[in-house]
């Protein structure tokens, strides 16, 4: 069984999100610009460490830990950082799968695909749009075959 | 859709259900304004309450509209309903997607005839059976008839079982809450003094404190109150629940289980295997010193209400749980242990009970010194605290040294805990929903996980274990590179 990495690009996605987060927290700083205050020094080393940890440390682990495979009867996603996880969705469970983009992902060609069980959902970002689709198809539920009624 | 040739109504009793959540509001002061009226100037009394009478009418009207309009017929292929007054609807279930069919008849319906038919599918919601509706006892046996089917026998033995007395008493005796019960003896009592007569609810009252005072030895007078009303909340919990089990009796056909049983409210169940998510042998700290266990069916419709019964083997003993199951389920027989935590877990099962454990007295003892004159009360509610983070430890201590994961054929074996109880759950690879490995940082330097299995069952169910080998985890669900 190969593990599968998403797209790299993902990385790219995850910081570029950052930015609106950073900018508010930067225009905060600079319109309140006390710098003999302590709670100002607090506040904008807390929210730049922030930032920092997240580009530098989170997210470079977040990929790392990503990748998913195809099992004969199991689609595994490997995920997580600080709580690493396998999930593991037998086929049968899925009851559809669905492909979704943000306008951010769609400028990278790249897209997340969704899978729907019965309470419960994962997610796998960073697909390529082809290899998306290739998964959807695997791992939608195929139309059952006329149903014995005393099975 | 072609509708059949005869549709049927439910019984005419349906209408008062239809009212009830609307009629209690009004009824109840404008029968005792009625009462008082006739007295003299009942012509006043219906100058003041016409409106309410006109809406108790309207209400009535409403209800028997929805009676007429609800119609059904049954037999061995599909159901096929319709009701609705302004939104009409129709809908046609194939016979073998109703994952289980109720016939329920409470004890007050009995002189009436009347039985109500619960209807569950895998579809809607968790919480209230899909369809109900009322009938007459003679057609909930006809309905019932409808997915009856040959008894399966091994050796000319029936696959049936039919509990014996004590097995059913210790049942309700390990399994009754105290809540429902004070919940009970509390609405009688505030209720006594409304209907009867405020001098019964004094009595009542006067009564209560007269016994607790007779029973506290030593005990600060507001424990012995609240020990009693405890026990009698206990008490009259595990008499309902007596009633509600006893005669039960369980029986296999080739492609169902029928189950039947209770007094106050009889009930007869028809479950497709199919339908079956898993099987739990729940034991407490207390059954399992003793080593009892019971044994619960998680299937869609099955044990959804508080009244029904959800326990097929009440407490028996090891050997003749296995042998009853074998009997009725002998695809859910538990197999034996393979997976163990690993070494060294018992900080992962123990420490948090222990915490609370010792938390409790080192509070105690500081908050008594903070509050000498409070010294009493807090020593009390140390000590009723204690206990169940006693009991908390001693659970946890049986799951470190039981948990364990297994494999047979496609069914999986779960042992683990979960709060107060002790689960042993053997769920078919097909009602898997999903399963997750959780590694935190320490535990990928052990290579160990935590697993929780997801079960598509009535809800939502998480199995959780912890402190088990990743690679054996991996291995034993077919996960790993040579699976």
């Amino acid at each position: 069984m190969q593990l599968k990495k998403p797209d790299p690009r993902i990385l790219t996605v995850w910081r570029l999100r950052l930015l609106p987060a950073a900018a508010l927290f930067f225009f905060l700083s600079i319109r309140f610009v006390a710098v003999h205050e302590p709670v100002w020094w607090l506040f904008t080393g807390c929210w730049i460490t922030i930032c920092m940890i997240l580009l530098c440390f989170y997210f470079p682990l977040k990929y790392r830990y990503l990748s998913y495979a195809v099992k004969h009867r199991v689609f595994l996603l490997h995920w997580g950082v600080l709580y690493t996880r396998i999930r593991a969705v037998p086929f049968h469970a899925v009851q559809y799968a669905a492909i979704l983009s943000t306008p951010l992902e769609r400028r990278f060609s790249i897209c997340s695909l969704k899978l729907y069980m019965a309470g419960s959902h994962i997610s796998v970002p960073g697909l390529h749009n082809e290899d998306a689709k290739e998964l959807r198809d695997i791992l939608s539920p195929k139309k059952p075959e006329r149903e014995n009624p005393h099975e | 859709m072609n509708k059949p040739d005869s549709l049927r109504r439910t019984h005419p009793f349906s209408i008062f259900l239809y009212l009830y959540r609307f009629l209690f509001l009004l009824m109840i002061p404008l029968l005792r304004s009625f009462f008082s009226a006739l007295n003299g100037g009942l012509a006043q009394w219906f100058a003041g309450a016409w409106i309410d009478v006109l809406l108790v009418l309207f209400l009535f009207l409403i209800s028997t509209l929805k009676w007429m309009n609800f119609k059904y017929n049954m037999d061995s292929n599909e159901f096929y309903l319709t009701y609705g007054i302004l939104i009409r609807h129709k809908l046609r279930i194939p016979m073998h997607r109703i994952s289980t069919l109720s016939a329920l008849s409470s004890v007050w319906l009995h002189p009436l005839r009347i039985t109500k038919i619960r209807i569950d599918t895998a579809a809607r919601g968790v919480k209230k059976a899909d369809f109900s509706f009322y009938v007459r006892q003679s057609e909930a046996y006809r309905i019932l008839e409808l997915r009856s089917e040959p008894l399966q026998n091994q050796n000319g033995v029936p696959n049936e079982y039919r509990p014996g007395i004590w097995s059913i008493v210790l049942l309700s005796l390990f399994t009754s809450n105290t809540f429902p019960g004070i919940v009970m003896v509390s609405t009688f009592v505030s209720q006594a003094g409304k209907l009867l007569g405020e001098e019964l609810s004094v009595l009542l009252r006067h009564t209560f404190e007269e016994t607790a005072r007779k029973i506290a030895f030593g005990l600060p007078p507001i424990a012995a109150a609240a020990a009693l009303f405890l026990f009698i909340g206990w008490f009259v919990a595990f008499l309902v629940n007596l009633l509600q089990t006893k005669d039960l009796l369980t029986t296999r056909t080739t492609h169902t289980l029928r189950v039947s049983g209770g007094i106050l409210m009889r009930k007869r169940y028809s479950l497709r295997l199919s339908e079956i998510s898993f099987v739990d042998l729940r034991q407490s700290l207390l059954t399992r010193l003793l080593r009892l266990y019971s044994v619960y069916l998680n299937a869609i419709g099955f044990g959804k209400e508080q009244a029904d019964i959800a326990a097929i083997v009440p407490f028996s003993r090891k050997t003749r749980v296995l042998s009853h199951l074998s009997l009725l389920l002998p695809e859910f027989v538990p197999s034996d242990r393979t997976l163990r935590p690993g070494r060294g877990a018992f900080l992962k099962f123990l420490l948090w009970p222990a915490v609370y454990c010792a938390l409790i007295p080192v509070s105690a003892a500081f908050a008594m010194r903070l509050f000498p004159l409070w010294a009493e009360v807090i020593r009390f509610v140390a000590f009723m605290a204690a206990a169940p983070a006693v009991w908390y430890f001693g659970v946890c201590m049986l799951d470190f040294v039981s948990s364990g994961l297994s494999k047979e054929e496609n069914y999986y074996t779960i042992r683990y805990s979960s709060g107060f109880y002790l689960h042993t759950v053997v769920v078919s690879w097909q009602k898997i929903t999903v399963i997750d490995l959780r590694q935190s940082i320490f535990q990928r330097r052990s290579k160990k996980c935590d697993v929780s299995v997801l079960t598509r069952a009535e809800g939502r169910t998480h199995h959780k274990l912890r402190a088990f080998y990743l690679e054996e985890c991996l291995s034993l669900f077919g996960l790993g590179d040579n699976g």
